[in-house]
């Protein structure tokens, strides 16, 4: 009898085609294949490797089929991981307030910092008076004295300049006049 | 480990036991044995990838593409190794008789064969490439809303195209004297 099924010679040719079962593409573009969600510029590559594989077809045809089932074991994952949340929650509460201890003695020492440095500013800037009303002292003290120094007017005035006229008693005419 | 912990483990493993009989349901319905792989080993694969994913992570969401993702590897690995056996040379037997001819095909069956699927390599080969492609996705077994979604199409006109197709192939191997066929 005679194969007239096309489907059938179709495979039997698919198998002997050159880079026909041994072409198998990766996994992620298979599931792509299965939720018809192919890259439009690999599209009729893909086509074209499927048609030849039959082992490709029925992958991509089963995992059509099992995409509910994977849904709902997701689904229930993700749930049962949200009721073990509740132990989760303390231990990142805990994490948080080791964060936020850590960071308030942070705080702690950088005001602790910036009091000391104040201190000593302050001191510094006590000491830069003190300093300066030394020096200020000193340069007073080196500088010649005005009294010895300066012209003075008692002793460096002439004398005959303030002399005043002739004294009158002494030039007087004692010859009775 | 706490009570809370291993009830959810329990319910887990329930519903990753579920799981896991679906995806064998689906292994015996495509007899995916036929390409060498034992659905057996493939469901206790998944069961153990999946598993150790489920206890690697336990924070975050579980999502269904990776699950799909973790089949399709799976399947994958296993059709690889099965052609890496398939190409081993057998150990030699001197009882072992030589090849037989595939069962229930004659020589004379199996020489016309050869000459159809010639022809049909020829015609596939004389259609454009945005008609073969739904054809041949059609003869090695895709639905018509399978092929619409792998080539980007609608249903309705992946339909059209694989009609049409069709019975442009069947009347060019008409003509070159390969008679009728079915799909």
């Amino acid at each position: 009898m005679t194969e007239r099924s096309l489907s059938s010679l179709y495979r039997r040719l698919a198998t002997r085609t050159p880079g026909g079962p041994g072409d198998l593409l990766d996994a992620d573009t298979l599931v792509a294949a299965a939720e018809g969600s192919l890259r439009g510029d690999r599209r009729d590559e893909i086509a074209m490797r499927l048609a030849r594989s039959e082992a490709q077809t029925d992958l991509v045809r089963l995992l059509r089929e099992l995409a509910p089932a994977s849904q709902a074991l997701a689904a229930e994952v993700s749930a049962g991981n949200m009721r073990l949340h509740g132990r989760g929650d303390r231990r990142v509460r805990h994490a948080a307030d080791a964060r936020s201890r850590k960071r308030l003695r942070w705080a702690s020492l950088a005001a602790c910092l910036a009091v000391a440095l104040g201190i000593v500013g302050v001191h510094q800037h006590r000491e830069h008076q003190q300093e300066a009303a030394i020096a200020a002292a000193m340069e007073a003290a080196a500088r010649p004295d005005r009294i010895f120094t300066s012209v003075d007017r008692i002793f460096s005035s002439r004398i005959e300049a303030v002399q005043p006229a002739d004294d009158g008693l002494f030039r007087t005419d004692f010859n009775g006049s | 480990m706490t009570a809370p912990h291993d009830s959810v483990d329990a319910l887990l493993a329930q519903v990753l036991r579920d799981f896991v009989n679906r995806l064998g349901a689906l292994l015996q319905g495509y007899r995916l044995d036929r390409h060498g792989i034992d659905p057996a080993d493939i469901e206790q694969e998944v069961r153990i990838r999946l598993w150790k994913a489920i206890e690697r992570d336990r924070s975050g969401a579980f999502h269904a593409s990776y699950v799909q993702k973790v089949v399709a590897t799976t399947v994958i690995d296993a059709l690889r190794r099965a052609e890496v056996r398939a190409a081993e040379p057998l150990p030699e037997d001197d009882d072992e008789p030589g090849q037989l001819p595939e069962e229930g095909v004659g020589p004379e069956q199996s020489a016309s064969d050869g000459e159809r699927m010639g022809g049909l390599q020829r015609c596939l080969g004389e259609i454009p490439e945005r008609r073969r492609l739904p054809i041949t996705l059609h003869l090695q077994g895709f639905s018509l809303q399978e092929i619409a979604d792998v080539v980007g199409t609608s249903a309705e006109a992946a339909r059209k195209l694989v009609s049409r197709g069709l019975e442009e192939l069947k009347s060019r191997l008409r003509e070159l004297g390969y008679g009728e066929f079915d799909d």
